[in-house]
């Protein structure tokens, strides 16, 4: 297992890929899937058949072909990545709430955490490989068969050493009683998580985070209600989301058809290096109509090409690297057309002193 | 299994430590050191921190002022998390008590919701509250009859905050008419000045991020906390990882870096130019000595020249053969620097393990606008307390800042490491160096105790340090230098990374980013690119009263991520 949480697993310098490591292949931005390599085994996809011995050996991070001449490149796994290709056996979390919550929970080597649902182990990965090597999670989820999925899913992702994960009703019951006054963050991701939060309080040190995780407002309200008591202070409830980008090249025309070219406007010029202060930031409109041709073309300009609703420039006269008469080339960068749109609110609250 | 704490967490406030003081509920957020004469500024009144020392984090005090002096009281639970609510009951009538009680008392039954609506809405004694509003409240300022006079008698009198807010209530001929809001509101703002509080609050990376952020984000390049979050999870920040760090924001990032990583693994934040950019904030966290010893500097030049050296190597030989050799060939033939600048000492570095660079280490796309030396204080390796050429140590200035202005720096309190008995340089002293506060006091007192103790972190790494890293690649790259170019940074520093791992550039702006982007696609040296622009908004959650916060932040910045491939195949 490549993680390397453990010492004996911690693998110097450029990580090569052993039979029986858990490993990303990655098609494209959004095609990944994880793979556990194994002598003889194979893998497929739309771009041929891979055989797993041919991956054996490199490194993590290696362009492998398949039988077919299509390519995929073979990534170690981390967190972030597992969260994409992992089974979805409920709605999860990704990666803007995992990293807002693993921070605002001040998660680190050594840690005591409790969760409450496992759900599909998403988070949970993230906050073992925080509290690693030293801390632990502790995971509760009222679903037999679903606790005994993520159970297996840790297994394969080397991570069970660090997580215990445990079939309980915590809105009934609450978590256990030995967990008084032991843990450093709790999270809770719950249909009514209010009723939990009694049992919260007395698992948590003074001073310590807890934070609840709800789609809906009424379960804010309601959960915070229950928070402002004596035993809580430092309630917050934030929402994060993220917004993404994809960049590419663009021509712009500036040939509009007109003879007449006013004289009296000249265009500013822009400062050339060395010449204006370090912190004011260059704007390479006019400059990149040389890199845009000296540069060699790949097959995908664009990170994500699905959403290219925009034509790529006028097309007559345009080869590769070539600039169509009358533009001026700029790098270009525009939202992504679809984007993750409400997950949930985050709660949080400190333990009193 | 043992569920003792190991996350070296620190609980109580020591002699020494850096906190942070949370005043009037978040109103003013200021960092300080907890010395001797350290002192407080709310409004007109100081007072030290000395009631500070030994407290958990966590606690509450309010500033309690008698005669000319002040201290600060710590507020027990439950008393410190209630809220200011429960003072206004003293005044208002029974009707309005009770009014407010139903407000604020949902039940957690989903049914039970409608009937309790109903039931403030039928209740006789709500009515009072129901039926009132503002339309009659003129503005005119006549309605407190209490004098500022008045007030300052009171005060030299010894009348305590609570007398005071009280004397203020009782002479306010508006307040009876308001409604129970309108009071609650009344009485935090009186509260907030004539008896405000201090909560004691442990510095973490987070806070720091948000602390900064509101008081002086051009320091830290405007990272919002949730960006600064997002670069930890994209850079995959965590125990057993060796990451590079090459920042200008004060140290913000390599702090985040080290929370998270505990001491397990080793950060090294590197640097361009000849003075070691600051990294202070790292010092606000209160690290333990191991934790504090993972946190290495080394130059630029010398990761590129070393990296380059190994992987020369290793091409040649197959992996990892006669590479300490080559290595220390390769430290050994960069030569004196062409154009030595003035302030430098150029020869002074004979001892083996640090020779001085030369110019042509660098690739000649690397802006170098000075060259480097090896600064002759942090040749000796071994000492832990040789950090003097830290670039700029900060002076805090805990003044009164009730009208904050953005352009006011949060800095940190001085601290003169008592172990070095040499003082820094004059000029990597920052200009405005003073004392807050303690003006009377000396600072600089030797025997004042364990103001700081054990080793500071950022020590010039070894030259054993570079030559793994160097070997091994590091297994995550972290920039947040907006002053560069990126992708100029980013071509650079790519290759010291080992395969399949991940890097995060931070800027505030999205072109430079997106440019950078298009290079690393055409060059075919990262995948899973990302550029990601993160949003963040507060809400308030209050019964009745839920809405998002009327302020929000328009921008936290941008971040360009990938994973670096192995070229061959």
């Amino acid at each position: 297992m490549i993680w390397p949480l453990l010492e004996d697993t911690i693998r110097k310098g450029d990580k090569l890929i052993q039979d029986g490591d858990l490993l990303i292949v990655y098609e494209s931005h959004k095609q990944m899937k994880a793979v556990t390599v194994s002598k003889g085994g194979e893998f497929q996809n739309r771009y041929g058949l891979f055989a797993h011995n041919d991956w054996i050996g490199k490194p993590f991070g290696s362009k492998v072909t398949g039988k077919k001449g299509g390519f995929v490149h073979l990534l170690a796994p981390s967190p972030q990545l597992w969260t994409l290709v992992l089974t979805h056996r409920t709605q999860i979390l990704y990666i803007m709430d995992i990293s807002f919550v693993l921070a605002y929970l001040e998660v680190r080597p050594g840690c005591v955490v409790m969760e409450s649902g496992t759900g599909s182990g998403s988070l949970t990965t993230a906050l073992a490989r925080a509290a690693a090597p030293t801390g632990h999670i502790y995971s509760f989820d009222f679903h037999e068969q679903r606790a005994e999925a993520a159970r297996k899913d840790f297994e394969r992702i080397g991570l069970s050493n660090f997580i215990t994960v445990t079939v309980r009703d915590t809105q009934g019951e609450g978590f256990p009683e030995e967990f008084a006054n032991e843990v450093d963050a709790v999270f809770l991701d719950l249909p009514q998580p209010w009723l939990v939060i009694p049992s919260v309080a007395k698992s948590l040190r003074a001073d310590s985070p807890v934070c609840s995780f709800s789609p809906c407002m009424e379960q804010v309200q309601r959960t915070c209600e229950a928070l402002t008591t004596t035993e809580f202070r430092d309630l917050r409830t934030f929402e994060v989301l993220v917004r993404t980008y994809e960049t590419h090249e663009e021509y712009f025309g500036t040939d509009i058809g007109l003879d007449i070219v006013n004289n009296e406007i000249e265009d500013a010029t822009l400062h050339t290096p060395g010449s204006s202060p370090p912190h004011k930031r260059l704007c390479p409109t006019e400059m990149k109509t040389t890199s845009a041709e000296e540069k060699t073309t790949s097959n995908k300009s664009e990170v994500s090409g699905k959403d290219n609703w925009m034509k790529k420039g006028p097309k007559k006269g345009r080869g590769r690297g070539e600039q169509p008469q009358g533009s001026k080339c700029s790098i270009v960068a525009r939202p992504e057309a679809e984007a993750k749109g409400h997950t949930g609110y985050l709660t949080f609250a400190r333990r009193a002193v | 299994m043992s569920m003792t704490n190991k996350s070296s967490i620190q609980s109580c406030a020591e002699f020494g430590s850096s906190v942070l003081l949370d005043i009037n509920d978040g109103d003013r957020m200021t960092f300080a050191r907890l010395h001797s004469t350290s002192t407080l500024k709310i409004g007109n009144t100081k007072c030290t921190l000395e009631a500070l020392v030994g407290q958990p984090f966590g606690a509450v005090f309010e500033m309690q002022s008698e005669r000319n002096s002040s201290k600060l009281v710590r507020m027990p639970n439950p008393e410190n998390v209630k809220k200011l609510v429960n003072y206004a009951p003293t005044y208002a009538n029974s009707n309005q008590h009770s009014a407010r009680s139903d407000l604020v008392n949902w039940i957690t039954d989903v049914n039970g919701r409608n009937e309790k609506r109903q039931q403030i809405e039928t209740d006789q004694d709500s009515e009072d509250v129901k039926d009132r509003d503002n339309r009659a409240l003129v503005d005119d300022n006549k309605a407190q009859t209490l004098s500022s006079d008045d007030i300052d008698r009171m005060k030299r009198d010894g009348a305590s905050g609570k007398e005071i807010i009280d004397a203020l209530v009782a002479n306010s001929a508006s307040f009876e008419t308001k409604t129970a809001f309108s009071q609650e509101k009344y009485m935090k703002k009186k509260q907030k000045k004539y008896a405000p509080r201090v909560l004691l609050r442990r510095p973490s990376a987070r806070s720091i991020c948000e602390a900064y952020f509101v008081k002086d984000p051009r320091k830290i390049g405007f990272c919002r906390m949730d960006t600064l979050a997002l670069m930890m999870s994209l850079a995959n920040v965590g125990p057993n990882s060796d990451i590079l760090v090459l920042e200008s924001l004060g140290g913000l990032i390599t702090a985040a870096v080290t929370e998270r990583l505990g001491g397990h693994g080793s950060i090294c934040s590197t640097y361009y130019t000849t003075k070691r950019p600051p990294i202070d904030m790292v010092r606000l966290l209160n690290l333990d000595d191991a934790t504090a010893l993972s946190v290495l500097r080394a130059p630029l030049e010398k990761l590129v020249a070393a990296r380059q050296s190994a992987l020369r190597s290793k091409d040649q030989n197959g992996v990892g053969v006669a590479e300490r050799e080559a290595l220390a060939q390769a430290l050994s033939t960069l030569e004196e620097p062409k154009n030595s600048t003035i302030g430098q000492n150029a020869t002074d570095a004979v001892v083996n393990d640090s020779p001085s660079m030369a110019v042509e280490a660098l690739s000649t796309e690397t802006p170098v606008t000075e060259s480097m030396d090896v600064d002759k204080e942090t040749t000796n390796i071994i000492s832990p307390a040789q950090n003097t050429t830290d670039g700029v140590v900060e002076d805090s200035q805990i003044k009164d800042m009730e009208a904050p202005s953005t352009e006011m720096s949060v800095k940190q309190n001085m601290d003169l490491d008592q172990k070095t008995s040499h003082s820094l340089p004059a000029e990597d002293r920052e200009e405005d160096a003073c004392e807050l506060g303690d003006k009377e006091a000396n600072p600089t007192a030797v025997g004042e105790g364990k103001a700081s103790k054990g080793p500071r972190p950022g020590n010039e790494a070894t030259s054993a340090d570079i030559f793994k890293w160097a070997n091994q690649g590091f297994s995550s790259l972290l920039v947040a230098a907006p002053e560069l170019d990126a992708w100029t940074v980013v071509k650079q520093l790519i290759p010291l990374l080992s395969s399949s791992s991940p890097f995060v550039i931070y800027s505030p702006y999205q072109q430079p980013l997106a440019e950078c982007m298009f290079q690393l696609q055409k060059n075919n040296m990262a995948i899973a690119l990302q550029l990601t622009e993160p949003w963040c908004r507060e809400y308030q959650v209050l019964p009745l009263r839920s809405h998002p916060h009327m302020q929000m932040s328009a921008t936290g910045g941008f971040t360009l991520s990938g994973i670096r491939i192995t070229n061959c195949v």
